[in-house]
């Protein structure tokens, strides 16, 4: 899901939040684990982030 | 007071006398005396939480090859009652909470033993139990006093009237875990008995003590109890006093026709019956004028205790002598569980109570725009608000500035979530550490001068790795005037002087007192020229100074914390702490004391938690792998220093006592740097990432 949302879209951290959050939706946590998919959410988009800008400048 | 003692042997940096024996795996611990035709134990524990046991059947387990006895409560011989209910083992069918010892079998090898207890079928009736420990429960107590003898409230002026009127004002409710001292040597008895006389070989922190407790339960007159413990491998206060597997195993070694019981708890067995800390919830409630000086205190502490036997945590003592304030108030009220019963664990009072108090100053800074040192300072009391007193010494101030000084606290921005580091927000923080001098005039020594021209010092203390071995050698060549190489202390066996527990940061206080006093004697009645086989024996003096004064440590940790800006993951890269303990006596075993019980603060403060499942009462991540301890790789870059602190008045040495008030106030410095790196206040214990996770 996630990779059918950012095909052709810039490599830049809203995209990746928008397509972290489309394959998170489903997540259905419990009371004692809901903090999981926003830490699943920003460690997505920290490490994209990351990476797009180590490989700036080169092709893909 | 008795004379000061001149350091000539104090002060240096020797290296543990038994080093090399540990290192080279030769220093025996309880387990590995060497006994003749031993047997094992392995104890059944009880698999409800409350409850009776109806039956025990273990014909299966005696049909193995090689079980010597099993013992039920049905068939178990009796024991005192009325004196330790925590001790009576096997005395009733009545199941008080989850992993009580309910049965035991004694086999030829540890493994046939353990096989044998898996095959013991205990039926029980099984009764609702209750162990849910809140703050809003309708049967909340007071106990009579607090661990061990302060009184549970104290009250001054009028804290809630003052605290509504207070120009700024703090309340918040902050929480501690329930956390398992964990020990690496696991609680170990040798039980032998020689008709009517017992041998205990164990892993304790007080030898005197576990043969007070076991004679009483058996009856027998403590001359016919010895207690042998000369290398302890930690116990962190859950070996100060003894738990049911003692009695278990010398109530199993009355079956063996004198064959030695060995009984190792396993790791596992370690969290359900050998003592815990209680969780805390602490309400705290402090107001002050514009200028920070504290106007109320209120520290309203909750906390569990077990319904068999009660123990109540000193919580809220730490607040009575922190700081001052014309209106304060301390409470203390329990919530008696169907569980096991909390005991001591590193600084029982200090520890959780300080956790409380230190972050609702950091709190108190922010709402006056002040520094939290300056805070403190700027709240340093003249007497002990709690008696009255005068400190016998309090250098709080001096740890405050020299901590400051090291740690680089001057570039520190004022304001939180200031700096964002390569996806990470950085912060410090500071608390207080603080500790009583415990002492009673209790304990004896012994110095014998040999034929081999060597002083022999005997008394029944307890190195449980601390290095007391060690510093009680200096502190008597200091008191004989001779070189360490010419004194032998002997330790850790009850045939010798008795001696007070390994407890409450005062063995070296109490221990070092009588060996002071039993060498001045020696010395007054053989004087310097002594003859072989010379002896003399003393106890320690009572110090009238404790009723005149104040007797406390005190300390300053700073901590920087690191929080992963995507994940909230907190890390602890460096803790530094600057402690007033007056005298050390040797700074590279009194390094390891003060560095340890800071990284002992840094694990509460990230990573332990003993948690319960309420619908079977038991602790559910009962081992190693679960339960969380910091490792080398978290504690990045621990300090530890002291002033040079001169208190003639605590005892002959000079000694304040250093083996707790480094796990004292470590967890609020690092809960008040995560503030600082995140501008997220967490109150409760462990500050983990969820807690500190933004999601933006």
């Amino acid at each position: 899901m996630a990779e059918g949302a950012l095909r052709g879209r810039p490599a830049v951290a809203d995209e990746f939040r928008a397509a972290a959050t489309a394959e998170l939706a489903d997540a259905a946590p419990l009371p004692g684990n809901a903090f999981k998919v926003p830490m699943a959410r920003n460690l997505l988009v920290a490490v994209l982030t990351s990476l797009a800008r180590a490989t700036e400048g080169t092709r893909p | 007071m008795t004379e000061p003692l001149r350091p000539r042997a104090m002060g240096a940096d020797l290296e543990r006398l038994e080093a090399h024996a540990k290192v080279t795996g030769t220093a025996p611990y309880a387990w590995e005396h060497p006994v003749s035709e031993p047997t094992y134990l392995h104890p059944v524990q009880a698999t409800v939480a409350r409850g009776r046991v109806t039956d025990v059947d273990a014909r299966a387990a005696t049909a193995l090859d090689g079980v010597l006895t099993v013992l039920t409560p049905f068939n178990a011989p009796g024991l005192a009652r009325g004196r330790d209910a925590e001790l009576e083992v096997l005395q009733s069918d009545e199941v008080a909470f989850r992993g009580q010892l309910v049965a035991a079998v004694v086999a030829e090898t540890p493994e046939t033993a353990r096989q044998a207890a898996d095959l013991v079928r205990v039926d029980y009736e099984t009764r609702p139990h209750d162990v849910t420990f809140s703050a809003d429960r309708e049967d909340l107590y007071a106990p009579e006093v607090v661990n061990p003898d302060h009184p549970t409230d104290t009250h001054e002026g009028d804290p809630d009237a003052a605290f509504a009127v207070a120009e700024r004002a703090v309340e918040a409710t902050y929480t501690t875990a329930r956390y398992h001292n964990n020990p690496l040597e696991p609680h170990t008895t040798v039980a032998v008995w020689d008709d009517d006389r017992l041998t205990l070989y164990d892993s304790t922190q007080g030898v005197h003590t576990v043969r007070a407790a076991v004679a009483g339960m058996f009856e027998l007159d403590p001359s016919r109890v010895r207690v042998i413990a000369p290398h302890v491998g930690g116990g962190f206060g859950s070996k100060g006093t003894p738990h049911a597997h003692l009695v278990l195993a010398a109530l199993a070694a009355t079956r063996t026709r004198g064959r030695p019981v060995k009984f190792a708890v396993t790791r596992q067995q370690m969290f359900a019956f050998v003592g815990y800390r209680t969780p805390t919830i602490q309400r705290m409630r402090l107001g002050a004028g514009a200028d920070g000086r504290l106007v109320s205190i209120s520290d309203d502490v909750v906390e569990t205790t077990a319904r068999f036997k009660e123990f109540a945590e000193q919580t809220g003592v730490p607040t009575r002598t922190m700081y001052a304030a014309g209106h304060r108030r301390t409470t203390h009220r329990l919530a008696a569980l169907d569980v096991g019963v909390p005991s001591w664990m590193r600084a029982p009072g200090e520890c959780p109570g300080m956790f409380a108090p230190e972050v609702a100053m950091d709190e108190l800074a922010e709402a006056c725009g002040l520094d939290p040192v300056a805070l403190r300072l700027r709240n340093e009391p003249e007497r002990d608000p709690d008696s009255g007193l005068p400190f016998s010494s309090r250098n709080l101030v001096a740890c405050l500035t020299e901590g400051a000084r090291r740690f680089g606290w001057d570039r520190r921005p004022p304001l939180p979530r200031a700096t964002l580091r390569d996806g990470w927000w950085v912060g410090t923080g500071v608390a207080c550490s603080l500790y009583p001098v415990l002492q009673r005039p209790v304990s004896s020594a012994s110095v014998r001068f040999r034929d081999d021209r060597c002083y022999e010092v005997g008394i029944g203390a307890t190195d449980i790795g601390t290095g007391s071995r060690t510093a009680l050698t200096q502190i008597a060549a200091d008191a004989l005037e001779v070189a360490v190489t010419d004194v032998e202390v002997r330790l850790g066996d009850s045939a010798l002087p008795t001696a007070t527990v390994a407890g409450g940061s005062s063995g070296t206080t109490n221990w070092g007192s009588a060996i002071v006093a039993a060498a001045r004697r020696f010395r007054a009645e053989c004087g310097r020229d002594p003859r072989p086989g010379d002896e003399a024996t003393s106890t320690m003096p009572a110090n009238p100074e404790t009723s005149r004064l104040s007797m406390h440590a005190f300390g300053a940790q700073f901590a920087e914390v690191w929080v992963d800006a995507a994940t909230g993951e907190p890390r602890v890269p460096r803790l530094l702490g600057v402690f007033a303990v007056g005298r050390v006596v040797n700074p590279r075993t009194a390094r390891s004391q003060l560095m340890g019980g800071m990284t002992m603060g840094l694990s509460m403060a990230l990573h332990e938690q003993s948690v319960l499942d309420e619908r079977f009462g038991h602790v559910v991540n009962h081992d190693l792998a679960e339960y969380h301890i910091s490792t080398c790789a978290d504690a990045a870059s621990v300090e530890a220093y002291w002033i040079d602190e001169h208190d003639p008045t605590v005892n002959p040495m000079g000694t304040k006592g250093i083996g707790e008030i480094g796990i004292v106030g470590t967890a609020a410095a690092v809960a008040n740097a995560a503030h600082h790196a995140t501008g997220i206040r967490v109150r409760d214990l462990p500050v983990t990432a969820d807690a500190l996770l933004t999601d933006p």
